[in-house]
C-alpha cells in the first residue's frame, strides 16, 4: 500500500506526464508504473459532474419508506435495461 | 426517450438538481421492471405503475402508497421541467396517499400535449417495508466470485490538448463499467502459459472485452454494436501481452500494449421503415497499454490506458426535432465532435457483497 505521501507524488506525477510509455515493474528507488497509470487515469475524472449530484436510489421500496417518513413524492426515472449503477446511458 | 438525453437536458440543470433533491425521493428503475413484471408482490407494485405508463421509458412521479400521480415524455422547454416538478408536487398534496381514488396524468410533452388519464383501478399495490428475509432487491446485479468490474473513463481533448472543460455531454466525458467473465481470466491464463515469457497475444474474447467500451457518446452511437440499430463496418484490433518481473508474493504481471480501429454508423431512413429519423457515424482508433495483473488462473487488477482520436457525428433529420433537448429527448442533440481523446480503465474484483 502506498502511503499518502507517495501517493500524492504518483498523482502530481501522473497528471504531469504526458503519454509517456510504460515499463514494466517497480524498480528500486522509482515509483511503480502501474501505480503512477492507475494515477492517471484517475486524473482524468472530473471533480465534480453536474448528474452525480441527484443521488438517485435504486430500490423502489426503499424509496417508498423514505417517502412515508419524509412525506415527499418519489420522482421515478425509468430508462434503459442497463445496472442501475451503470455510468453511461 | 433517450436516458442520456434526459440525463444531460433535464437531471443536469443546477435547478432540476436542487429541486430533485430537496422535494422528491428520487430513484432510478430499469425499464425491464416496469415494462416486464413478474408474479410477486413487489412485482405488482411495479406492474401498478407500470398499467399507465405511455412508453418504456418516462419520467414518473408516484405517491407514497405508490400509485402514479404523473407520467411524462418531454417538456415544452427548460422552464417547463420546473413547471412539471410544481404540478407533481401539487398533486402529491392532493392525493399523497391512496385514501381517495384519483387517475394518472401523462404528458407527451408537459404542459402543451396532454394524453389521456389512466382511471384508478381502484387496487392499492401492498407495500413491504424490505425484501423478505433471502430476497435480494431486483435492482442488485449478483455476479459470480471473482468476475472483474472494469469502469471506464474517456475524455474528449480540446484544441489546447487538453481535457475538455464540459463533462455534463457525452460525446465530452464518459463514464462506463463493464464486467470480465472468470471463463475469459482462465483463457488468459492458459495463453499466458503456454508463452511462457515470451509476448503473445491477448485472447480475442478478452482483447475486445477491453477495447471496445472505449467511445465517446451514449449508448445509441456504439460503433462497435449499437443496441439501438446500424451497423459496425470496422472491427480491427489486437493487443499483445508480455509478463514482466514483479515482487515474490506480488501478483503476475503483464504489460500490455496494442491498438484498436472500429467504426460504425446508421444511415437516416424514411419514417416507417425502422427508423427514427436518426443519423451517426462514429470512428474510433486508438493505442494501447498497461497491465493485467494475475494470481493463478484469475485477473486480479486491470489498468489500460488509450490514447487517440476519435470522430462523431449524430443528427436527427425529424421535422420535429428540435434544438431544445428537453422537447424531443429521443433525438437528442446534434453532434459533430472530432479531435483526440483518452481512456482509461480500472478494473478489480467484485465484492462479496455482489
Amino acid at each position: 500500500m502506498l502511503t499518502r505521501i507517495t501517493l500524492t507524488f504518483v498523482v502530481i506525477a501522473a497528471l504531469c506526464a504526458g503519454d509517456i510509455t510504460l515499463r514494466g515493474a517497480a524498480v528500486a528507488g522509482q515509483s511503480d508504473p502501474a501505480e503512477t497509470l492507475k494515477a492517471r487515469i484517475e486524473a482524468l475524472r472530473p471533480a465534480a459532474v453536474a448528474w452525480r449530484k441527484i443521488q438517485w436510489k435504486s430500490c423502489l421500496l426503499d424509496g417508498l419508506k423514505e417517502s412515508r417518513e419524509k412525506k415527499k413524492p418519489l420522482l421515478l426515472w425509468v430508462f434503459i435495461d442497463r445496472p442501475t449503477d451503470d455510468a453511461r446511458c | 426517450m433517450f436516458a442520456g438525453a434526459a440525463r444531460e437536458a433535464v437531471f443536469s440543470n443546477p435547478e432540476v438538481i436542487r429541486r430533485v433533491n430537496a422535494e422528491f425521493v428520487p430513484v432510478a428503475l430499469k425499464a425491464a421492471f416496469v415494462n416486464n413484471p413478474g408474479g410477486d408482490i413487489e412485482q405488482l407494485l411495479y406492474r401498478e405503475i407500470g398499467r399507465s405508463k405511455p412508453a418504456p421509458q418516462g419520467i414518473c412521479v408516484v405517491n407514497s402508497d405508490g400509485k402514479v400521480l404523473d407520467w411524462v415524455l418531454m417538456f415544452d422547454n427548460d422552464r417547463a421541467v420546473l413547471g412539471f416538478l410544481d404540478h407533481a408536487r401539487e398533486r402529491f398534496q392532493q392525493h399523497p396517499d391512496i385514501s381517495q381514488p384519483f387517475p394518472a396524468e401523462r404528458y407527451m410533452k408537459f404542459p402543451s400535449a396532454k394524453l389521456e388519464d389512466v382511471a384508478d383501478s381502484g387496487r392499492a399495490p401492498l407495500i413491504l417495508e424490505r425484501h423478505p428475509p433471502g430476497q435480494r432487491c431486483p435492482a442488485q446485479q449478483l455476479l459470480p466470485q471473482g468476475t472483474i468490474i472494469a469502469r471506464v473513463f474517456g475524455r474528449a481533448l480540446g484544441p489546447d490538448g487538453k481535457p475538455m472543460v464540459e463533462t455534463v455531454r457525452q460525446e465530452h466525458y464518459i463514464e462506463d463499467r463493464f464486467e470480465i467473465p472468470v471463463n475469459l481470466h482462465e483463457e488468459m491464463a492458459r495463453a499466458l502459459a503456454k508463452a511462457g515469457s515470451d509476448r503473445f497475444e491477448v485472447p480475442d474474447a478478452l482483447a475486445w472485452s477491453l477495447v471496445s467500451h472505449a467511445y465517446l457518446g451514449q449508448l445509441d452511437v456504439n460503433p462497435c454494436g449499437s443496441p439501438a440499430g446500424g451497423e459496425s463496418d470496422l472491427k480491427q484490433y489486437k493487443l499483445w501481452a508480455q509478463r514482466v518481473d514483479s515482487g515474490r508474493n506480488a501478483p503476475l504481471r503483464i504489460r500490455v500494449e496494442g491498438h484498436s480501429e472500429v467504426a460504425g454508423g446508421q444511415e437516416s431512413a424514411l419514417p416507417g421503415q425502422g427508423n427514427d429519423g436518426r443519423t451517426w457515424r462514429h470512428e474510433v482508433k486508438l493505442q494501447w497499454e498497461g497491465f493485467l495483473e494475475m494470481r493463478g488462473s484469475r485477473i486480479v487488477s486491470v489498468l489500460l490506458w488509450a490514447a487517440g482520436s476519435e470522430k462523431l457525428n449524430w443528427r436527427n433529420d425529424l421535422p420535429h426535432a428540435t434544438t431544445n433537448a428537453v422537447s424531443f429527448l429521443p433525438a437528442g442533440h446534434y453532434i459533430d465532435q472530432s479531435g483526440e481523446v483518452r481512456y482509461g480503465i480500472i478494473g478489480e474484483p467484485v465484492n462479496s457483497k455482489r
